[in-house]
């Protein structure tokens, strides 16, 4: 395997032997940028490709995907047998593709998530932002219920963050601004239409 | 006691596209892997994670960024200082001007507490990501410090011997430069960006340069404000006004980076705010004086008689206005002047001898 030198991430020029695992900064010999470079022993590690091996005695099990592959393990999840081609080692587990595309698709696989929306903190937006004009309380403030109720159990940051903590916050600050419009409108419209 | 499933890692950072941030990074730290999360506004997340046995090498560059903030404070506070103390007998300004200069002193301050700014790259097998989080060089050794051992603990143990031997195999094995380069992000969004039409960015440098002109100006109109002056001014503005939509129609279509876009956006919609306050300037006159209503000249001659120090809204309007466009424009026109460098090698023929395409 051809390994490639860690290189300045300014001017690209590849660093020399000496200047790695250094625990200081040293001057870039392309750019003089000071420069720190650590490099560990993956730096070095071969990527292994695997194929999966052909079956040679007749009654040996195959792979589900690849009948002609020896199967070498069953997926954890659906029991498929796969294949050295097919197993992918995840979690300390051993599953097939179909099922870690299936767990990434309904968001099982909490390592394989990439992206969350953080509806308490949305909630929590609507109902504190828009007491700095007070008039838009009256839409936003209805909206941080309607967030928070129908996100309750949606799943928060993957950094556990006190979520439903949130939601009761959003809940009742945008309560008692419903409750504020409410006493203002019946003052007003006592005020103005006292006969009524 | 349960333990946590993710110990945060120092920093904290943004991740910039030129110089626009786009999202706030954390790094964490799981029992296998770091996660990296960026942030939109706290509305959404991203993740992205790195396993420890995956990472190859860490790479951390001093920039000089901290150093060159640390001066445009202390220069633009000791200007500011310095004009509070020629114009020491009018208390508004003084007061105005001191409160700029006393922010700019307050943010060179926090700045310097911080430490230099420094860029940290990981590298993996099949990428090299920045780390945003680690923005101060502070952060990045605290970090170091603690993964370090944790990856030795995935990895295994490199002597300093075996080290230099692989290194030594490596560096007489050199791979093609194109594989080098490969790995980092900019080439790539360089062929990207050759789909689109090529631009030289003239209309951009002629805007942001007025932009800055503008800035300074403003400088001079605190001192000096005859009627010519600041009709002057007031060409100098119906141009940035024209220059602004030159520069957004020519960057249609065209191969400029979307953080030059960005700016100039923001740029335009300053000035866009900057005619609407004049306007809104010119109104209020009206209402007072309504002799000056259909008279714009007339106007401006009234406008010319008010005196900065003595009018504090005129004054907080044009220190304003003297650090944004001066901003803006410098940083437009370095921007500019970077992207003209990056260009040079890459339309020099001697540079890229490579094979003829089909």
């Amino acid at each position: 395997m051809e390994t490639v030198l860690p290189a300045c991430t300014k001017c690209r020029v590849p660093v020399q032997p000496d200047f790695c695992n250094q625990p200081y900064l040293s001057p870039c010999p392309g750019c003089s940028e000071p420069l720190q470079v650590r490099v560990y022993p993956a730096f070095f590690r071969p990527i292994t490709v695997t194929s999966g091996e052909s079956l040679l005695v007749q009654g040996e099990s195959g792979c589900f995907y690849h009948p002609e592959k020896k199967a070498v393990l069953p997926c954890d999840s659906c029991g498929r047998f796969l294949c050295a081609l097919c197993d992918v080692e995840f979690n300390s587990q051993h599953l097939c593709p179909a099922c870690m595309q299936a767990g990434n698709k309904k968001g099982k696989i909490r390592n394989l998530q990439n992206h969350r929306t953080r509806y308490d903190n949305i909630a929590l937006a609507l109902a504190i932002f828009p007491l700095l004009i007070f008039y838009f309380t009256f839409i936003t403030a209805p909206g941080a219920i309607f967030v928070a109720i129908r996100y309750w159990n949606a799943p928060g940051g993957i950094i556990p963050r006190s979520q439903k903590l949130r939601f009761v916050i959003a809940i009742i600050l945008a309560s008692l601004q419903i409750v504020g419009w409410i006493v203002g409108i019946y003052f007003l419209s006592n005020y103005y239409l006292p006969n009524r | 006691m349960t333990q946590k499933e993710y110990v945060k890692l120092p920093g904290r950072g943004p991740r910039t596209r030129g110089f626009i941030s786009h999202s706030s990074c954390t790094l964490w730290l799981g029992a296998d892997h770091l996660l990296q999360i960026d942030s939109q506004g706290g509305y959404s997340e991203d993740y992205k994670r790195f396993y420890l046995r995956d990472i190859q090498s860490i790479i951390v560059r001093k920039t000089q960024t901290a150093a060159m903030w640390n001066a445009i404070f202390a220069v633009v506070a000791a200007v500011l200082g310095l004009i509070a103390w020629s114009v020491r007998e009018s208390p508004v300004a003084v007061i105005v001007l001191g409160s700029f200069a006393a922010i700019l002193l307050l943010c060179l301050l926090i700045n310097a507490a911080r430490g230099p700014i420094s860029i940290c790259h990981l590298k993996t097998a099949v990428q090299i990501d920045q780390l945003p989080s680690l923005r101060r060089l502070r952060n990045a050794r605290k970090t170091l410090a603690i993964l370090e051992p944790l990856i030795e603990q995935a990895q295994g143990l490199l002597n300093a011997e075996e080290l230099k031997t692989h290194l030594e195999a490596a560096a007489q094995n050199p791979p093609p430069i194109q594989m080098s380069s490969s790995v980092f992000p900019g080439p790539a969004r360089a062929s990207r960006r050759t789909e689109t039409a090529p631009y030289g960015g003239r209309a951009h440098r002629i805007f942001f340069g007025v932009l800055l002109a503008s800035g300074l100006v403003d400088i001079v109109h605190i001192f000096y404000h005859p009627f010519g002056f600041l009709a002057f001014g007031m060409i100098l503005t119906t141009a940035l006004a024209a220059s602004a939509v030159i520069a957004l129609v020519k960057q249609q279509g065209t191969n400029l980076d979307s953080a030059m876009r960005t700016l100039t956006w923001i740029s335009s919609i300053y000035v866009g705010i900057l005619i609407a306050a004049g306007y809104a300037a010119m109104m209020a006159m009206s209402i007072v004086d309504p002799s000056v209503a259909a008279d714009q000249w007339t106007a401006l001659k009234r406008f010319s008689e008010f005196e900065p120090f003595e009018t504090p809204w005129l004054l907080v309007s044009l220190v304003v206005n003297i650090i944004v466009a001066s901003g803006l424009g410098a940083l437009g026109l370095l921007s500019s002047r970077k992207r003209r460098h990056e260009q040079m090698p890459a339309s020099s023929p001697s540079v890229t001898p490579g094979p003829p395409t089909p």
